[in-house]
């Protein structure tokens, strides 16, 4: 499979993102036509991991499981940088429309992060020997996780609604800091853990499997964030609506 | 506000840089015991490993030898966890949707 293929299907994502944005007409379609596509993706992206492509030079199968572990950190990463982009966009000026996305795209990143830290796990046994290892990667990754989990429990647990938009944006920007350290924690630190994955660092076929996988669940985080952000602007509207927890005491006389 | 945000920024990267590993000092050189020669007990034979179960579609003929073999159930289990992931918060959005959406 040429890679040409996964990178046509990403400039037509891309064109679907940004057709969503311009014109609101098309917001009730393009999400259920981004998450059918990724459905129909995912299916072929287990034939091409599993059977298509080579086995790897020394992890030999076990090497199938990056081209759904690495794609889904990828994601993770991806909603954590939309996450601080909002959270800055939230400070500099305030904006529903933002905390909405910041509260979505950090809810959608740990779920890809927690699913891919389990892979990784999964992965880490049969080439490392155990499932965990307190190597600076994985610190650092589960640092960053609930760095994002204690930021979506304090949106729960703040009831103003501009109090929990300024915390959480705080919150969410040092969270951010965790972003460069994970990256580039096998780079600094004597690491288990290989460096990161790259499609110019592989075979072809490899290469493109990986951009495949990457494409696959480009179309599923485009739906979930926009589902998710409808969620978020509901629960706004609804705290908006809500009367004041307290009456107002009588003055006195 | 801006300075306490910078405040913190600042703790936190300070916080995070303390993971940094402070350089080790060599260890000392330590001397070499004498050497006892012992005769070498007699080595059993080890029995011959279980060959690792096979792939439906015959994939393991093009692994060499010296890396990995078998391992189908860890990939198996990594591809199932990744449907279960996006089918499963898929499903969560749609029981969460908004009530005018459901309605």
């Amino acid at each position: 499979m040429p890679a040409s293929i996964p990178l046509l299907l990403l400039l037509a994502l891309a064109v679907m993102v940004v057709v969503h944005i311009a014109v609101p007409k098309t917001r009730t379609i393009l999400w259920k036509l981004s998450a059918a596509l990724g459905a129909v993706m995912l299916g072929l992206l287990m034939y091409l991991g599993m059977f298509y492509a080579p086995p790897e030079a020394f992890m030999s199968n076990v090497g199938r499981i990056l081209y759904v572990h690495v794609p889904y950190i990828w994601m993770a990463f991806i909603a954590f940088l939309m996450n601080v982009g909002c959270a800055f966009g939230y400070l500099m000026k305030k904006s529903w429309v933002t905390d909405a996305l910041a509260e979505s795209s950090a809810e959608v990143g740990v779920l890809f992060g927690a699913v891919g830290v389990a892979m990784g796990s999964i992965w880490a046994r049969p080439t490392w020997g155990v499932w965990w290892d307190w190597d600076p990667r994985l610190i650092s990754t589960t640092v960053m996780l609930l760095s994002y989990v204690g930021y979506l429990a304090l949106r729960s647990f703040t009831e103003d609604p501009e109090r929990r938009a300024t915390w959480s944006a705080a919150v969410g920007i040092l969270s951010g800091v965790s972003l460069p350290i994970t990256y580039y924690s096998v780079r600094w630190w004597n690491s288990l853990h290989q460096v990161q994955s790259s499609t110019a660092s592989v075979d072809k076929t490899m290469g493109s499997v990986l951009l495949w996988g990457l494409a696959t669940l480009l179309f599923f985080l485009f739906p979930f964030i926009v589902k998710r952000y409808e969620i978020a602007r509901a629960r706004q509207t609804a705290a908006m609506e809500l009367p004041p927890l307290e009456a107002p005491r009588p003055e006195a006389a | 506000m801006r300075a306490l945000f910078a405040g913190l920024l600042v703790a936190a990267s300070l916080a995070f840089a303390d993971i940094a590993p402070f350089p080790e000092k060599p260890p000392p050189a330590v001397e070499p015991a004498p050497a006892i020669v012992e005769p070498a007990p007699a080595v059993e034979p080890a029995p011959a490993p279980a060959p690792a179960p096979l792939h439906p579609m015959g994939i393991e003929k093009a692994v060499g030898s010296g890396v990995i073999q078998g391992g189908w159930e860890y990939v198996y289990a990594c591809y199932a966890l990744a449907v279960i992931g996006v089918l499963g918060y898929g499903a969560s959005l749609f029981v969460r949707r908004p009530k005018e959406q459901a309605s």
